[in-house]
């Protein structure tokens, strides 16, 4: 279970930096 | 009543009177003059960043400043997740608490990383010193200095001119923990001890009951499972009760930081109703304050660093204007009390001899004003500790901490994230004029345009979404309802504000509503982490595009930002954007039960 929550953790965080990109873009962009 | 009102009065003089120069002190602060008397924490300082390998002349992209940002938080869930699963094999521990479960751990690290302090958990039955000090209470520094950093890099986007950075996070951080948010937890925690908070080491003690007592208890069989006779009712006993354990633990330290941080997890169970947290009327007051002082002081520090003292004041003014408002409206509901209770002849009018109104889940101590100006702080503000049951708050009065919650959060907010999120509802409000105007428009001599409007969108819109998508599935699944402790309107509510809540990172409970499930702990965690860092994103965003532009110069067609009719414009967008994203959810819970209310006195 464990493996399950610290993945879940993970998972969020790495979709979190993947959006600092993505918005980046978004303002060059402009 | 007018009791009530002067010390309402008291605490918004005194609230000013130090949140000004605590703003001025802060501003000082994070541009890197930090005042003489505090110089000696200097060397300290640059002793961390030797430590850490921070170079502290390095100017972060907003990119970076936002990765650094979501590095740190994960590393700092992750040591309290891991806290509190292996707590049970960890030093400090004399009441051989057990690690927790994995989804509370999960829960618990989330809960107290993202600033919000949710608690599924009784902390003296729960957690161990060594968790409850290196884990929660770190974290409640931490965090608030990151949304503290995260302000002040906002707002050096209004600042700079076509500049490419914002900052550096780890200086940022550093310093509000080290300037701010230690000397003035120190200060509090040493008198808080002098009012009688515990700050202890020493195990739990047994006492004898001066008075035993006699209670009826379930008969439990070899198993340790609850007996049923033929009938299958429950078989029970009767017990006498000669003593009682007293929880003690350090727990001043972590009170005082869970106030200024605007944390709010107790360290007991009952939170700041319990007398070993909050001992007496100067406790309360003192605690109180400290919930709302940092979020005031920052608009004031925002004037200074934008060189200019009006924009400040006229953040402070819109929060103080709904904050007034609903205190009056929460107070008012709170000492009306229940009409119902007329009908059972029961005298409810406050007299010398009784609070009157509404006293169900009060403390005697604080009456019903110290508990109504409780819990509008503790919701305006993201803080979250309560000195009352908001579950058994008349429904209007229960109303107004729900939607204050649901507001975003801005109304004073958390350590930094009030204010950024205030200044998000700022630029909506300077959007919306210029639509009414057919201008661009602008706001702190910076053009606002489609980018930072999409990131408005997105800071604005997730936790609403967060919240009533949360609402719905915990309605609609069994596991939602299984929690429900009052079936009908008000058990809805109690679904309502908890994810309301936790997707405001708050942090409150209005109780009743058994939370510590897989299901829960996995929906209010992701909700905390969703409206945390998904806000934290764009505003960073918002401040890297706004840092990258050039200044406009102020022109007759510039929308004056510091004058009461941009107060006037902001709380309007603030409250509109509040009440129809939740007026009909809040319609289904405290509304339909103020109506069941009067309709059947």
């Amino acid at each position: 279970m464990d493996l399950f929550y610290l993945l879940l953790a993970l998972g969020f965080f790495a979709l979190s930096a993947a959006l600092v990109p993505a918005f980046e873009k978004l303002r060059r962009r402009q | 009543m007018s009791n009530a009102w002067m010390q309402f009065g008291l605490y918004a003089l005194v609230l000013t009177a130090l949140a000004w120069p605590l703003g001025r002190y802060m501003a000082r602060v994070f541009a890197g003059d930090a005042p003489r008397f505090v110089g000696w924490l200097r060397p300290l300082e640059r002793g961390i960043y030797r430590l850490g390998g921070v170079r502290e002349d390095e100017n972060m992209g907003w990119q970076r400043y936002a990765l650094a940002c979501l590095l740190f938080n994960l590393v700092g869930l992750l040591a309290v997740y891991a806290l509190a699963r292996l707590q049970g094999v960890l030093p400090l521990n004399p009441a051989d608490m057990a690690g927790t479960t994995p989804d509370l751990a999960f829960n618990t690290a989330i809960s107290f990383a993202s600033n919000t302090n949710w608690q599924s958990y009784g902390g003296e039955t729960t957690m161990s010193y060594l968790t409850q000090m290196l884990g929660l209470t770190v974290q409640n520094f931490v965090s608030a200095a990151v949304g503290m950093a995260v302000l002040v890099a906002l707002l050096r986007g209004f600042v700079l001119r076509e500049a490419r950075g914002i900052g550096n996070f780890w200086v940022d951080m550093v310093r509000s923990v080290l300037y701010v948010l230690l000397p003035l937890s120190l200060l509090l925690a040493v008198t808080l001890v002098g009012q009688g908070v515990v700050q202890s080491f020493s195990p739990y003690h047994e006492t004898q009951l001066v008075q035993p007592v006699e209670i009826s208890q379930p008969k439990l069989d070899a198993n340790d499972q609850p007996m049923t006779d033929a009938s299958g009712a429950p078989v029970t006993e009767q017990v006498m009760v000669t003593t009682q354990t007293l929880a003690v633990g350090p727990a001043a330290s972590q009170i005082a930081i869970k106030q200024l941080g605007t944390n709010g997890g107790g360290f007991f169970n009952a939170n700041s109703a319990h007398p070993f947290e909050n001992p007496t009327p100067l406790s309360n007051f003192l605690e109180v304050l400290a919930i709302l002082l940092i979020p005031a002081a920052l608009c004031f520090t925002a004037g200074a660093m934008l060189k200019d003292a009006r924009q400040g004041r006229a953040l402070f003014a819109a929060m103080a204007v709904v904050f007034v408002a609903l205190l009056a409206v929460c107070h008012l509901a709170e000492q009306a009390g229940n009409p119902l209770f007329a009908k059972l002849g029961l005298d409810v009018q406050a007299s010398e001899l009784q609070a009157g109104g509404n006293m169900e889940g009060k403390e005697t101590r604080f009456g019903i004003a110290n508990s109504a100006l409780w819990a509008v702080a503790t919701t305006a503000a993201s803080n979250g500790s309560v000195n009352a049951m908001h579950d058994s708050f008349t429904p209007l009065g229960g109303l107004v901490p729900m939607w204050l919650m649901q507001l975003g959060e801005v109304i004073f907010g958390g350590a930094g994230s009030g204010l950024y999120g205030m200044i998000v509802f700022a630029l909506m409000a300077v959007f919306v004029a210029g639509l009414m105007i057919g201008r661009t428009p602008e706001y702190l001599g910076k053009k606002i345009e489609a980018f930072e409007m999409k990131m408005v969108a997105v800071a604005v819109l997730v936790p609403c979404l967060t919240v009533l998508t949360g609402t719905a599935l915990a309605v609609v699944l069994d596991a939602g309802r299984a929690g429900i402790a009052n079936p009908g309107a008000h058990g809805f509510s109690e679904i309502l504000y908890a994810v309301s809540s936790a997707g405001n990172n708050n942090g409150s409970a209005f109780a009743g509503l058994s939370a510590n499930t897989p299901f829960y702990n996995l929906l209010l965690g992701f909700a905390m982490l969703l409206s945390r860092f998904w806000l934290i994103v764009p505003v960073l965003a918002i401040a890297g595009s706004l840092a990258a532009k050039q200044r406009v110069p102020e022109s007759a067609g510039t929308l004056p930002t510091h004058t009461p009719l941009f107060v006037v414009l902001l709380i309007g967008t603030v409250v509109v954007v509040g009440a129809l994203s939740f007026l009909p959810a809040l319609a289904l819970g405290p509304i339909v039960e103020h109506l069941q209310m009067w309709a059947t006195r």
